[in-house]
């Protein structure tokens, strides 16, 4: 397993439309591997490949539970919503495309979601709590959409002046 | 996607009081996920909600994982120690606030902690050893308390010192 560079916004590869895995070969394996471990090492709970600028349809999370859970490193291919609750929660969300930056950002606080295990197996899930937010940030970077495109524009210009600046000082050293 | 800082001194809201737990809702679940989410991708054993700006009364520890690598993590909402045993250990102590900074404090070895859980049923346990240093020292967040806090005062500009930006 390896850690990959984790892109930082603004990307042009962060704002694609990643392409569905057609099969989840050995390759693409190895790529959810590398995903979890470039998602602990950072430190986060949640990475899609976009983010490590391979566009495709994967997202890796670790959410934990309350109670009594054993961790639960999750690899999602073609992860899909198909359903999701009238009511909603609110999260200080951050992103690891965006270093730093945090914000408020409303979503349904309970989706069910579709998806292929690292087995090519079908399956379906209903997500609530953090989970529930984390899955829907993850599948939104699958479809070019970061948590900065629910603030208000003001906020959003700032954040990204502020990720430039970043880069640049990135860049120099 | 990431979440939400731990809180470095100086900001103010690591030496407020922070305020009962009233209401056992959904809101309270959620945020005690996102504190254990938090911990452990830290990594920590513990964390307290004033440490992540929320100025009320829970804290969340796992005492053991990092050494069994098993998580069991705990909810402990308006935590009281109720009792002290009259002997006392000496832990070096970090925190997830102090990056950098271990330091040793004299504590009681022995606590009995009352708490509520999430639904707001109360409990009580006696706990001992490394687990009765980590239950005082995140109640202590709860009143604004931190670790260096027990050190004279050069012992702790000292341990200040250390403190480095949180990776």
């Amino acid at each position: 397993m390896t850690t990959r560079p984790i892109l930082i916004h603004p990307d042009p590869r962060l704002k694609k439309v990643a392409d569905p895995v057609a099969e989840i070969s050995a390759e693409m394996r190895a790529l959810a591997e590398d995903m979890l471990e470039t998602m602990y090492d950072a430190p986060g709970i949640g990475l899609a490949a976009p983010q490590i600028g391979v566009l495709k349809r994967l997202i890796v999370m670790d959410c934990v539970k309350e109670e009594g859970a054993a961790p639960q490193p999750m690899a999602l291919f073609n992860p899909e919503v198909t359903w999701t609750s009238d009511e909603t929660s609110v999260y200080e969300e951050g992103c690891l495309s965006i270093p730093e930056q945090y914000a408020e950002v409303t979503r349904p606080s309970e989706v069910r979601v579709r998806w292929q295990d690292m087995d090519g197996k079908l399956r379906e899930e209903q997500f609530d709590g953090l989970w529930a937010t984390c899955v829907q940030h993850e599948i939104d970077h699958l479809n070019g959409k970061l948590f900065i495109d629910y603030l208000k524009p003001m906020k959003r210009q700032m954040i990204t002046r502020k990720m430039q600046k970043l880069k640049r000082e990135r860049a120099r050293a | 996607m990431s979440l939400r800082p731990i809180l470095t001194p100086p900001d103010a809201r690591l030496r407020q009081v922070a305020a009962p737990v009233t209401a056992f809702d959904a809101a309270l679940r959620d945020l005690a996920g996102e504190m254990t989410a938090i911990m452990y991708a830290a990594p920590g054993r513990g964390l307290a909600a004033p440490q992540i700006g929320e100025l009320r009364r829970l804290f969340v520890m796992d005492a053991g994982w990092k050494d069994t690598g098993h998580r069991a993590p705990r909810v402990m909402v308006n935590p009281e120690i109720v009792s002290a045993g009259d002997a006392t250990q000496v832990m070096d102590e970090g925190c997830l606030s102090l990056p950098g900074v271990i330091v040793p404090v004299q504590r009681p070895s022995e606590v009995t902690l009352r708490w509520q859980d999430l639904d707001g049923a109360r409990h009580e346990e006696t706990f001992t050893g490394f687990a009765a240093t980590c239950v005082q020292h995140e109640r202590d967040h709860l009143d604004g308390i931190l670790c260096t806090d027990y050190l004279p005062e050069d012992a702790r500009a000292d341990a200040l010192a250390q403190l480095r930006p949180r990776p």
